[in-house]
């Protein structure tokens, strides 16, 4: 192929480009002004633009489609050529669900109306996202109907784009959809009981179980066939028998966007689209989402993640990232939202956005579209303005962004990162099942969270709820907590993750119950084995997923302490108040400091850089101790290379960057 | 009011700034006190499933709900200090729900369905108890005056919000109305569309007063503007009835009463 894809960045026809791109609205723009709107993109940068292709923009009536025959602010094959000519590349973003503060999500209103393309509640009626610009139905991603609709746009679109495609032309990807997670409606319960959807529940139920006999032995019941199982509406589990029931309908959540995906993948492929796809998704770390299977699925690295961050948000930030950095082989943010929604509560200023875009580096993010770098509807503090001059404040940081990450090769740098912490898949499911009152809207009368836990005692040694990663007292927060603490920079996966993977590490923390796959605790002794550190915790699981006896890991060992496997060791940790040391001295980063406020990265490649962020709202002092000198190369007192240990005062919600002369 | 297709264009981002710290522009409505002492009790035709109470309450011993609605009035006097008290039964939240959703979501205005919701969370006094009920405010206005206002003006028309602080302006607020709904909300650089210079803004009350001219020209006749300080500003969203107020002082137009300046000859309704 052409366009090949690897961990930094694209590469075509052997020549890498970063993938490094920001959304332009054609339609938002005059037709007049797109010339200078491209042309301010690559001043500020840029080799790549986005570009979001609206349904309900081009359908002006059933079948009917504008691509700028009547409108010319609607004229996308002007654009693309455009694009062309300026010398951009493009990532098209067809959709079908491109949002963009469209009215009804972008949608037709004609297809988002009609009831066979709605997913529906437990309770029967549509699921309307509570978005308010303005609501809209949320379409069913089983829902055939929607496919054909999604088919008969397709197939006025695709001859389009197909020209445009690298080599011939200057489209690169093809990124499918937005979010793909039920427009924020994830709850385990809320939707899609659509008959579409419960179709799809039951040949899910029948690829997992094989027979209807498996099933019954698994749930306890008597069914005469699958298709005599409806799913839970709320969590009605008593005894633990009960759950796989429960926790089989959030999986099937899980399968249902995949599902959605694989279809939309197909669709464009039929249609000639050859380009590399993509998948904008969610900034979620698990359950509905499952980026580790979506990619397999896809054949796509390129699973992203949307990121709209404050400055306060510093921590989600970095875990969102970590994520990325863990579960990815090209971390890429498919949507960092450059300036913010009219609807915010707050306004980036220049400083603030210029901290969370190099936090977002720090943590390993090697790919980013900003969302509408030119600033089209609803928007606020883009760099480029709609008429296509610059807003010169926030242009200005990204002409210094720009130059600074081609200067120090950025992009071809990556994240020194030896440790990792998995969440893990089943904890999670768990936590969704067990949990009730899913319905939508019920924020609105402010009811308690505590509501929606279920609070039977389902008889396990440890709760699993209190398990999940959501937890902050979890076992696997706490891991998080003291990697930070210990200055240890690491990455968030998932626990299916690959052996293949998870040997890039040094130590992998992992979180457990009194159940877990089997086949991921093999994996992990395989790991130990091979040479690295396990540490699992707070109990031995004894169980597999559908709750008969199994125990793995119990078979290498018994009770809490470390015990040596093979070239490795496993550490069976209740507990982090127990944990003492258990980072070895050759694994923290090469430079230290003295103040645990501030956070500290290291990015290698051809040069070695150290990021050191304060994400408070005080200024920060440190030492930093180094074996080699250090040369400050953005934002740092001094430029002059300074051997040993340097003093350095970090501004509130700013990002130092310092060159390791090695 | 505000359109559903509303088009929010030109937003100078520290004036948008500035706009935030005086009203939250996301609130849909001001259905409770900002992070509410609320008291809130779930129960299951009757009987008492959960009971949540704010930090520093003591709710008494407590299993079943006979009158709610009488019970929230008593518990929200025998706590003093909670800002209120919901009795919410399960099935009647479900209920809730759904009729939300099964509800007109094809809206015209961006705050009507939202508005709805609240509505129809009133309408089942037995299953979903609130006292004291929602307030039907936004931002501390009376949500129906400002609706009632805006739709009673002329078609098109303009309104334009100028306050100036330290002698410079801090805020620029231009909304055009169309068929009685708000369908752009912009500051003055969009005025720079039509040629006019907006980067080196007026700096004077009185300078400002000149792009109502410009508003009047290129947007749509003004119906109402206020400039004014932004100290005489606060003390307008400090009154009690701020709507009465603001839809007092931007109908005269003059903003004389403020002592700042007076405005071009607008056209009025």
């Amino acid at each position: 192929m052409a366009i090949r894809i690897e961990s930094n960045g694209l590469y075509l026809e052997g020549r890498q480009i970063p993938l490094y791109s920001g959304s332009v609205h054609y339609w938002r723009h005059e037709p007049d002004s797109w010339q200078v709107v491209l042309e301010h993109v690559k001043e500020l940068g840029f080799e790549v633009v986005s570009v979001p292709i609206p349904w309900g923009l081009h359908e002006s009536g059933p079948g009917i489609f504008d691509f700028g025959q009547k409108n010319p602010q609607k004229g996308l094959p002007k654009f693309l050529e455009l694009c062309r000519d300026v010398g951009m590349l493009v990532i098209v973003r067809p959709g079908p669900i491109v949002d963009e503060d469209m009215p009804y999500g972008g949608f037709p209103l004609r297809v988002i109306r009609n009831h066979a393309v709605w997913a529906l509640t437990s309770g029967g009626s549509p699921a309307i996202a509570s978005r308010i610009s303005p609501p809209t139905a949320i379409p069913s991603y089983a829902s055939e109907k929607f496919f054909q609709e999604i088919g008969k746009f397709f197939d006025k679109l695709m001859p389009i784009l197909a020209p445009f495609q690298f080599p011939d032309g200057p489209v690169i990807l093809c990124q499918l959809n937005r979010e793909t997670a039920f427009m924020d409606r994830t709850r385990a319960y809320d939707l899609d009981y659509s008959p579409d959807s419960i179709d799809l529940y039951r040949q899910f139920l029948t690829e997992t179980y094989g027979s209807v006999e498996e099933l019954n032995t698994v749930y306890g019941t008597k069914y005469a066939a699958v298709s005599e199982v409806s799913p839970p509406k709320t969590c009605e589990a008593v005894v633990q028998k009960d759950l796989p029931w429960h926790v089989d309908w959030v999986a099937y959540k899980e399968y249902l966007i995949r599902h959605f995906l694989r279809r939309l993948s197909e669709m464009v492929r039929e249609r000639d689209i050859t380009v590399p796809l993509a998948v904008d998704g969610p900034a979620m770390f698990s359950t509905p989402v499952d980026s580790l299977e979506i990619q397999k699925e896809l054949e796509t690295p390129l699973v992203g993640m949307e990121i709209n961050a404050r400055p306060s948000d510093y921590p989600m930030l970095a875990q969102q990232v970590r994520y990325l950095a863990g579960t990815r082989r090209l971390p890429y943010v498919s949507r960092f939202g450059c300036g913010s929604s009219w609807l915010s509560p707050h306004i980036h200023s220049p400083a603030e956005l210029e901290f969370i875009i190099l936090c977002a580096v720090m943590h390993g993010m090697a790919a980013v579209d900003f969302h509408m770098l030119a600033e089209g509807d609803r928007w606020v503090g883009s760099p480029i303005l709609r008429s296509g001059r610059f807003r010169e404040e926030y242009a200005d940081l990204f002409r210094r962004l720009g130059a600074f990450f081609v200067q120090n090769r950025i992009w071809e740098s990556k994240k020194n990162c030896r440790t990792l912490v998995l969440i893990a898949r089943s904890l999670e499911r768990y936590h969704a099942a067990v949990s009730t009152l899913h319905q939508a809207y019920l924020g609105l009368l402010s009811i308690p969270s505590v509501f929606s836990d279920v609070l039977s005692d389902l008889g396990f040694q440890t709760d699993p709820a209190r398990q999940s990663f959501q937890e902050e007292d979890s076992w696997v927060r706490g891991a998080c907590r003291y990697l930070e603490h210990a200055q240890v920079e690491y990455n968030l996966a998932d626990t299916h993750l690959v052996l293949d993977e998870l040997t890039k590490y040094d130590m992998v923390f992992v979180p457990t119950a009194d159940f877990m796959d089997p086949r991921e605790q093999e994996t992990l002794l395989e790991f130990a084995g091979r040479g690295g550190h396990l540490v699992f915790g707070p109990v031995l699981p004894t169980l597999d997923n559908r709750l008969h006896e199994a125990s793995v890991f119990g078979g290498a060992i018994q009770v809490p302490g470390t015990q040596v496997r093979e070239s490795g060791k496993i550490t069976f940790l209740p507990s982090f108040e127990e944990a003492g040391d258990l980072i070895t001295p050759d694994m923290p980063n090469v430079v230290l400091l003295d103040n645990p406020n501030l956070r500290l990265t290291i990015r290698g490649g051809s040069t070695i850089l150290v990021f050191l962020a304060n994400p408070t709202g005080e200024s920060q002092s440190s030492i930093m101790i180094s074996s080699w000198p250090l040369r400050g190369i953005w934002n740092t007192p001094a430029a002059d290379a300074q051997a040993g240990s340097v003093t350095t005062d970090v501004a509130p919600y700013s990002v130092q960057v310092w060159e390791v002369m090695k | 009011m505000i359109a559903r297709d509303v088009e929010v264009t030109d937003l100078q981002p520290d004036v948008w700034r500035n706009l935030l710290s005086l009203v939250d522009v996301s609130k849909i409505l001001d259905a409770r006190p900002e992070q509410p002492n609320l008291l809130s009790i779930l129960h299951h035709s009757g009987k008492v499933l959960r009971v949540y109470a704010p930090p520093g309450f003591r709710v008494p011993a407590l299993e079943h709900v006979d009158d709610p609605q009488e019970l929230a009035k008593k518990m929200y006097y025998q706590l003093p200090g909670l800002d209120g008290v919901q009795i919410l039964e399960r099935d009647s939240l479900v209920l809730f729900s759904d009729r939300v959703q099964r509800s007109e979501w094809i809206t015209n205005d961006l705050e009507e369905f939202f508005v709805n919701v609240y509505r129809l969370a009133e309408q089942d006094p037995a299953g979903l108890s609130f006292y004291p009920t929602f307030s039907w405010k936004w931002n501390g206005f009376d949500l129906e005056a400002i609706r009632s206002w805006m739709a009673s003006g002329a078609d098109p028309c303009a309104y334009f919000l100028g306050i100036v602080r330290n002698a410079k302006p801090w805020l620029t607020l231009i909304l055009r109305v169309v068929e009685k709904k708000v369908r752009l909300i912009t500051t003055i650089s969009y005025l720079g569309r039509f040629g006019i210079p907006v980067n080196g803004m007026p700096s004077s009350p009185k300078d400002l007063a000149s792009i109502c001219e410009a508003i009047h020209t290129n947007v749509a006749p003004i119906r109402a503007a206020l400039i004014c300080e932004y100290s005489v500003f606060n003390q307008l969203l400090a009154s009690e009835d701020r709507s009465r107020d603001l839809t007092q002082a931007m109908t005269d137009g003059t903003a004389s009463s403020f002592g700042l300046v007076d405005l071009p000859a607008t056209p009025r309704e």
